[in-house]
């Protein structure tokens, strides 16, 4: 068992409504956003860093990601020691503590929008992505629709480095848009595969409590 | 009672209180023992309490240099805070650290200056709004500041960012210059331990220092394919320092380079040299 799971394990039954999922403690219950709180181990031992995660499942990852989660607490780092639990324990829990709120207000696809409301036209092209995504989740299919096209486009003149990841995923995408479903179907694909392979079942919603 | 010869006597009397007196005690009896003996159970206890007492010393040894490693980040940061504080002050009141000044302090120019010289320096700063290299340059002083303000009117995207690329490397410049002033490599640390405190203690630094466009997690990110993932992750890189603009694009990726310096050792002169490698990006 990682290190991180060990002190999260041990502040888990102090915070009602959230719950372990491999080394994240994860908000409930889970939809289309996974929200929580991981450690982030650093070069150094005992020096970790403990992010507040909020992460669309609706594109396929091989690992949570992190564009859309922040380092708490604001100095970024907290150090924990097997030599004094208690107090590794304590300094973990009091940012989580005070944070907790704030995913909570986080859990549809147009909460996340407001989450994001950073996106633009000019940042990276996954964010734009997973917006165009939201933006057909919450039912505005002719804008992300379109936002998806755009986006094909322009990672079709991408690198094959920066292409490799991204352009599978709106290939995928364009197609299931020409399509009689539309591209709900592979959006609940896509969220499945994440939850499953990020272990996060204890944490949906049809989860007993 | 039978006659023993008294010789006889004497010589058994003897055998028991001679030096090894415990090589004619009955076999397994405590007295059989050599003097010195330790039961082999008490031999494995010291061992133990010797390795505990190990680690504990290791323990405090690792404390007592993280405390070290903290004041300094602390004494760092207070230096910096200092200057930021000095150089706002500068600013404020237009003191020019160059005027000729007397003994304590006052300015004994007449107030008209060299006109020549002025005009010099208006043109110079004219020149330096259309070169970022030549903001650096300029930002190191505090007149520099109205450069800087004067090129941050332009509404180009491009131009902003590079503005800020600028005015970052400058400020990670001088970060770097004191962190690594401040910390001593002794001669029984390797090049490898050496590099890895300087950047522990330059990631310390900065986090506190929560600069604009890094904040603390542009310190230490890791990155793969798919978007900012965890360190140790599998293809994902680690980067010393992000610099993203308002969109969250990243403008400027830093790598911090500590190596051995390909100058003779003089005195006065640094033994390692620090540099920036920074690539251009536009996002990831």
């Amino acid at each position: 068992m990682s290190r991180s799971r060990t002190f999260l394990r041990y502040i888990e039954p102090d915070l009602p409504g959230l719950v372990l999922c491999r080394d994240m403690l994860v908000v409930r219950p889970t939809a289309h956003l996974v929200r929580g709180f991981l450690l982030e181990r650093t070069a150094e031992k005992g020096r970790v860093y403990l992010w507040r995660v909020v992460a669309p499942l609706y594109r396929p990852m091989t690992e949570v990601i992190l564009n859309y989660s922040d380092r708490i607490p604001e100095r970024g780092e907290i150090w924990i020691e097997n030599s004094a639990p208690q107090e590794s324990i304590d300094a973990i829990r009091e940012p989580i503590l005070k944070n907790i709120k704030y995913l909570r207000d986080v859990e549809s696809p147009s909460d996340f929008l407001r989450h994001a409301n950073w996106i633009r036209g000019g940042s990276p092209i996954l964010s734009r992505l997973d917006r165009a995504l939201t933006l057909y989740l919450v039912g505005d299919h002719g804008h992300g629709a379109e936002l998806l096209r755009a986006l094909k486009a322009e990672a079709d003149g991408l690198d094959p480095a920066r292409a490799e990841y991204i352009a599978p995923v709106l290939e995928q995408a364009v197609q299931a848009l020409g399509s009689a479903e539309g591209l709900t179907p592979l959006l609940e694909q896509w969220e499945r595969q994440n939850v499953q392979r990020l272990g996060l079942e204890k944490s949906r919603l049809s989860a007993a409590i | 009672m039978a006659w023993i010869d008294p010789r006889a006597v004497a010589h058994r009397r003897k055998m028991f209180t001679r030096h090894d007196a415990w090589r004619w005690a009955p076999p397994g009896s405590p007295e059989s023992k050599m003097p010195g003996w330790l039961d082999p159970s008490a031999t494995r206890v010291r061992l133990k309490e010797a390795q505990e007492e190990e680690a504990r010393a290791a323990f405090d040894a690792k404390v007592k240099a993280l405390r070290a490693s903290h004041e300094q980040a602390r004494e760092i940061l207070a230096e910096i805070k200092y200057e930021l504080a000095w150089r706002k002050l500068c600013r404020k009141y237009g003191y020019d650290p160059d005027q000729p000044r007397d003994e304590v302090g006052r300015w004994t120019d007449n107030g008209q200056g060299d006109q020549t010289e002025a005009l010099s320096d208006t043109e110079s700063m004219i020149d330096v709004s259309t070169d970022s290299r030549a903001v650096v340059i300029s930002d190191a002083t505090p007149d520099g500041v109205r450069a800087w303000a004067q090129y941050a009117e332009v509404a180009d995207n491009k131009a902003r960012d590079d503005a800020a690329v600028a005015r970052t490397t400058v400020t990670l410049h001088s970060t770097l210059m004191q962190v690594s002033g401040a910390i001593a490599r002794s001669p029984d640390v390797s090049p490898q331990e050496y590099g890895t405190e300087v950047h522990t203690v330059f990631a310390k630094t900065l986090r506190a220092l929560n600069l604009p466009g890094i904040g603390t997690q542009g310190v230490e990110q890791s990155f793969d394919k798919e978007g900012e993932a965890r360190y140790g992750k599998d293809g994902s890189i680690r980067t010393d320092v992000v610099l993203r603009n308002d969109e969250r694009s990243i403008i400027a990726i830093y790598d911090l380079k500590i190596g051995e310096c390909d100058n003779p050792p003089v005195k006065g002169h640094r033994t390692s040299c620090h540099d920036w490698c920074r690539f251009g990006c536009s996002g990831h």
